[in-house]
């Protein structure tokens, strides 16, 4: 722990509330049990019984009231997300065309993708280079222009809205206004190169620079993550950038030491959120690439996003099987990705 | 130990908050209840309504512009047959294909739907077989009114599966304004590609940057629109007639993908993709198109000062074969209970009566008797002025091949190839050959042809 | 010199005040831009959407664009309808994640992290694959062509964002808390709604917020559910525009960007009047800082 968060204990409190448990650490709620509870009916900790608390056991029963709780949520996992998936998994290994009963073929679908089918490797690559890129480059943006709202400036309702804006429009319209703006001989991008003496390149029809047209449009949208970045920063109590400037420390050392562990929840959810919503990524490319009529997914590939090679080949060409069987596998990329997110994130989330 | 803020300020303030929650929650789900009440009534799927013996029929079609005649069709039907209720479901065109197919996956297919487009062949298995309709009452809907190849194209295998409403024929469009500028004579019904070719040079004009200013002619890109009719032209083909393997590198088809290629980088008469003037031939800035689609007319007359016509397009190696017609055709589907009545429905749809109407939008006649007392309606002012020469392209025009692995290798399989020698000039007959042997494996894998039985 | 906000003050140098000013505001022109061509094509007239080069401004502001688009389809229908499931969603996401989230927190129980972990794990599937599988089961449940699949997953912990956001906001609250109430005496459902709630106040706003935005502008959802003309949604009414001459070179955009625009703006108001309570909830609390 940085010396000078210790330290802010020395300092005269200005508040009435304890602020005891805002800067020592008090154990992860589920990973410490911090009164002894009995299992039995009798909700009140160990040693402390009065009538007045028997009265209330059934109430403070844990597993009675977390399942009793969970149910509504665990009814509609079943319901809406657990039936289907397991249906899906079922039809990812039959041939299955809408037009006749599904036929049962094993891995074969699983090895075509893998093997045989031309589209699947460039798509998987083509969304592995869009995540890579496009959520550390979002994530920072949002985090920088979240730091510069949190200060006291003019208006800063304003430029809070207008940063949030673009997350608003329908991916229609947006989509739309995005493929004019990239158009090599008339959009606004390239009239712009042009005026610094840049030739600007064909964008969404050029094989090498549609995906990089893509990922700049995405980058537009960093106003979700921006919002709970703010949210996340104004939790950050004051009194620590006061101890830690009184220590000494400059801005950097402040954002390291005391914005970044205090936010770090933050920034895990939105890093996890992130990267499983560029895996699953699919209104920009869809309609980006049919509006440029480069066809979707195209230039040669180029933009074919693997969900949009999976609605490709279950909703325009039939082979249900195969979308299955690519959604599954992307399914279990996600999971490992989370995975290894949330065992990482053990050692760099700092709670409080 | 915490302490929790002063406990009388937290009880009021507590108090009130509970309350005001639990009356918003009761208050949302009053209105949420409330709303699915109201929501489901016309929720009850394809219910018939009116009189107990009244037939009620859906029909799925994607929003069009020809709108206001569609419904004025279907109220005329439903006035001369009392009996029969046609309840419109319109769905955004973009939407249209996915909205059909989660209606028939889910066992609730529309009685009818548009047939129109290239995906039909993934829509055969779910039509019902008019071929008896068809035979029964041949004389007395004027079959043979309607022109050959477009009865041609509503058949798989010699079965009946959709009738026609309007079609569409590759065409050469061309601008008269900028021909008359150049003083280049307009294209003639013998031109070969040689002719167009330099006549579009000749119209291709730039001005002192090196920056063009009209360009010859149109190039179709992203699919096949264009590279198939040329390919066609040169007399090669993308498949054996049994479909059963891809001959995209055959030295006919080579030469047509040259051609097509050459457009743009030998000949310099069209622009490189996405370089063009966004809106095609409707800007003004193109002399001609090449193929184009009849459904653009309306589009091209609503811009003031755009003269233009049309003629066949030039000859290929082969004579003018090679350009496509499409037909824009309403088919039934096959779990419809009530077969009878849709097939009255189609017939009173593709009439003379329903045609005439659809001609007055500026749409082509799909009977040959409409379409004559259309050329005798011909004023100066109408575009295009030889309409003739549209229905006599159907002589050269042929189907797309009724097959679904056509759809899925042209533009999945080969397209990304023809992409790559447009944007990263890879040359012609590697790319063919890289297509080709892509193409073959696929119809080795996953073809879905019912001669496959293996794969997934 | 500290104030409830938790933001610098008087502290901070002026020179450094505006440059953080003149960043933000060139970030916003590049915010703007795409906004800004979308309204500027709403007030233009149908020749000059197609005209190349395109012309930034419009020779004459088209304001009746807003009117065609507005009468040339049932728009007050469509926004209707929007409203409501809209409404209805951010009801059923609010109470059934809070209800989730606590869960999650106060109880340590053994299925506790497999459940959540379940839970996570259909985030991640993509929306593709359960679309059929999901239609049948409405289809048998006599759901299709009625708002209940839009609205009633939201009601049952469908959106899975919520929970784990609204959980990650309940972590930051001392367990004690939980303890001291339970001593008090206060039943769970107390606990959860006055302790818990309010604290979170940003986070279930922020929940509120894009759930509205989720739902006005879906598309998919509608498309598929929905195909009643009565009952259709704004994003679905309007993609009418865009298919309405069955070929994108007859298009209207003008008056797609006329109902784009229609379309953001109770959205826009929305937000702007929540981030000012997002300070108010914040400076209620008074916990933190």
């Amino acid at each position: 722990m940085p010396s000078f968060i210790q330290s802010a204990n020395l300092l005269p409190p200005r508040m009435d509330l304890d602020l005891q448990n805002a800067l020592t650490p008090t154990p992860h709620p589920l990973e410490a049990d911090p009164l002894p509870r009995s299992k039995s009916n009798t909700g009140a900790p160990a040693g402390i019984s009065s009538p007045a608390n028997r009265r209330r056991r059934w109430f403070h029963n844990d597993s009675a009231m977390f399942w009793l709780m969970m149910s509504p949520a665990i009814l509609g996992f079943l319901t809406f997300s657990a039936g289907p998936m397991l249906s899906s998994l079922y039809l990812s290994c039959t041939k299955y065309d809408v037009v006749s009963s599904p036929r049962w073929v094993g891995v074969d679908n699983y090895l075509y993708l893998l093997r045989h089918d031309p589209a699947f490797w460039p798509s998987v690559k083509v969304t592995a280079v869009y995540a890579a890129v496009s959520v550390p480059l979002s994530l920072v943006i949002a985090l920088l222009i979240a730091m510069l709202l949190n200060q006291r400036i003019f208006a800063r309702n304003l430029f809070r809205t207008i940063f949030f804006l673009p997350t608003l429009l329908p991916a229609t319209a947006s989509g739309v206004v995005w493929v004019w703006i990239f158009d090599p001989t008339r959009g606004l991008l390239n009239h712009a190169l042009a005026s610094v003496g840049i030739l600007g390149p064909a964008w969404m029809h050029s094989t090498t620079w549609a995906l990089p047209a893509l990922i700049i449009m995405s980058l537009w949208g960093f106003g979700g993550a921006m919002i709970i970045f703010l949210a996340g920063l104004q939790e950050v109590p004051r009194q620590l950038y006061e101890a830690a400037e009184l220590d000494g420390a400059g801005s950097w050392n402040q954002f390291y030491h005391v914005t970044l562990p205090m936010i770090s929840p933050v920034l895990f959810f939105n890093l996890v959120m992130g990267i499983i919503g560029a895996l699953k990524a699919f209104d920009l490319a869809f309609v980006t690439s049919t509006a440029a009529g480069a066809g979707a997914g195209g230039p040669a590939r180029a933009t074919l996003f693997y969900t949009l090679n999976l609605y490709q080949k279950s909703f325009n060409y039939f082979h249900m099987g195969l979308g299955s069987a690519m959604a599954w596998m992307l399914f279990a990329a996600i999971l490992l990705l989370t995975a290894i997110n949330f065992v990482l994130g053990k050692r760099w989330v700092h709670t409080s | 130990m915490s302490q929790l803020p002063a406990n009388n300020g937290f009880d009021s303030i507590s108090l009130r908050l509970a309350r005001h929650f639990c009356g918003a929650c009761i208050c949302l789900l009053a209105v949420l209840l409330a709303g699915c009440r109201r929501a489901s009534a016309p929720g009850t799927p394809v219910s018939a309504a009116g009189a107990e013996h009244q037939v009620t029929l859906t029909w799925l079609l994607s929003t069009e512009q020809i709108r206001p005649q569609t419904e004025a069709i279907v109220s005329d039907f439903e006035k001369a047959n009392p009996d029969i209720h046609v309840q419109l479901r319109w769905t955004p065109e973009p939407q249209y294909q996915t909205k059909l197919k989660t209606l028939i996956a889910a066992g609730q297919p529309p009685d009818l739907f548009w047939c129109g487009d290239v995906w039909v062949a993934y829509l055969q298995p779910f039509l019902y077989d008019l071929t008896p309709f068809v035979e029964r009452d041949a004389r007395e809907y004027h079959l043979d009114d309607i022109y050959p190849a477009l009865r041609r194209a509503c058949q798989w295998s010699g079965r009946w599966y959709y009738l026609p409403r309007f079609f569409n024929v590759s065409l050469l469009y061309y601008n008269k304004g900028l021909f008359d500028a150049a003083h280049e004579p307009y294209p003639t019904a013998n031109w070969t590609w040689a002719d167009y070719v330099s006549a579009a040079q000749t119209l291709t004009r730039r001005d002192s940057n090196g920056m063009v200013l009209t360009w010859g002619s149109t190039i179709v890109t992203g699919w096949w629109g264009e590279w198939y009719i040329l390919v066609r032209q040169a007399g090669g083909q993308l498949f054996n007639p049994q479909v059963t393997s891809c001959q995209l590198n055959s030295p006919q088809a080579i030469e047509g993908m040259t051609r097509y290629a050459d457009k743009i980088f030998r000949y310099k008469i069209s622009p490189s993709p996405g370089y063009g003037p966004a809106n095609g031939f409707a800007s003004g800035k193109y002399a001609m198109e090449f193929g184009g689609h009849t459904g653009n007319w309306p589009v091209f007359d609503a811009i003031p000062g755009l003269d233009w016509d049309i003629q066949l397009l030039p000859k290929g190696s082969h004579g003018h074969s090679g350009g496509e017609v499409a037909v824009d055709a309403v088919g039934i589907s096959s779990r419809c209970p009530h077969p009878e009545e849709a097939w009255r429905f189609l017939k009173f749809l593709t009439s003379e009566a329903s045609v005439r109407r659809y001609v007055n939008t500026g749409l082509l006649s799909i009977r040959r008797s409409v379409a004559e007392d259309s050329f005798r309606h011909l004023t100066p002012q109408y575009h295009p002025q030889h309409l003739r020469t549209a229905y006599d392209a159907l002589a050269y025009a042929e189907p797309l091949p009724q097959s679904r692995d056509f759809i899925e290798i042209a533009l999945e399989i080969i397209q990304p190839e023809v992409d790559r020698v447009l944007s990263e000039r890879v040359p012609v007959p590697v790319a063919c050959d890289r297509a080709a042997e892509a193409a073959n494996a696929f119809l080795h894998t996953i073809s879905q042809s019912p001669s496959a039985a293996n794969g997934p | 010199m500290t104030n409830v906000e938790g933001m610098t003050t008087s502290k901070t140098p002026v020179p450094r005040r505006w440059l953080i000013w003149l960043c933000l505001l060139a970030g916003s022109v590049v915010m703007l831009l795409p906004l800004a061509w979308m309204i500027l094509t709403s007030l233009k007239t149908f020749p000059e959407t197609l005209a190349d080069p395109p012309a930034w401004i419009p020779a004459h502001f088209q304001w009746g664009n807003y009117l065609t688009a507005i009468r040339g389809f049932e728009f007050s229908r469509y926004f209707a309808n929007s409203v409501f499931v809209t409404v209805a969603c951010i009801a059923g996401t609010l109470v059934s994640s809070c209800l989730t989230a606590y869960a999650l927190v106060a109880y340590k129980v053994r299925g506790n992290n497999l459940v959540f972990g379940l839970l996570l794990a259909t985030l991640m599937l993509p929306g593709q694959v359960t679309v059929i599988p999901l239609f049948r089961l409405y289809v048998g449940l006599h759901w299709i062509n009625t708002f209940r699949p839009l609205i009633v997953p939201s009601w049952f912990g469908g959106n899975v964002f919520a929970m784990f956001l609204l959980r990650q906001f309940f972590l930051q609250i001392p367990r004690d808390y939980i303890e001291a109430a339970r001593i008090d005496g206060a039943s769970e459902l107390r606990i959860l709604a006055t302790i818990f709630v309010p604290l979170a106040k940003p986070a279930l706003l922020t929940i509120a917020v894009f759930t509205f935005i989720g739902t006005w502008n879906d598309l998919w959802g509608p498309l598929i559910y929905l195909y009643d003309e009565k009952l259709y949604t704004l994003p679905l009414g309007l993609m009418q525009f865009i298919g309405i001459a069955g070929n994108a070179q007859g298009t209207p955009w003008q008056l797609v960007m006329a109902v784009s625009t229609i379309m953001m703006i109770p959205v826009v108001i929305v937000f702007f009047l929540a981030q000012k309570r997002f300070i108010e909830g914040i400076s209620a609390a008074g916990i933190k800082g």
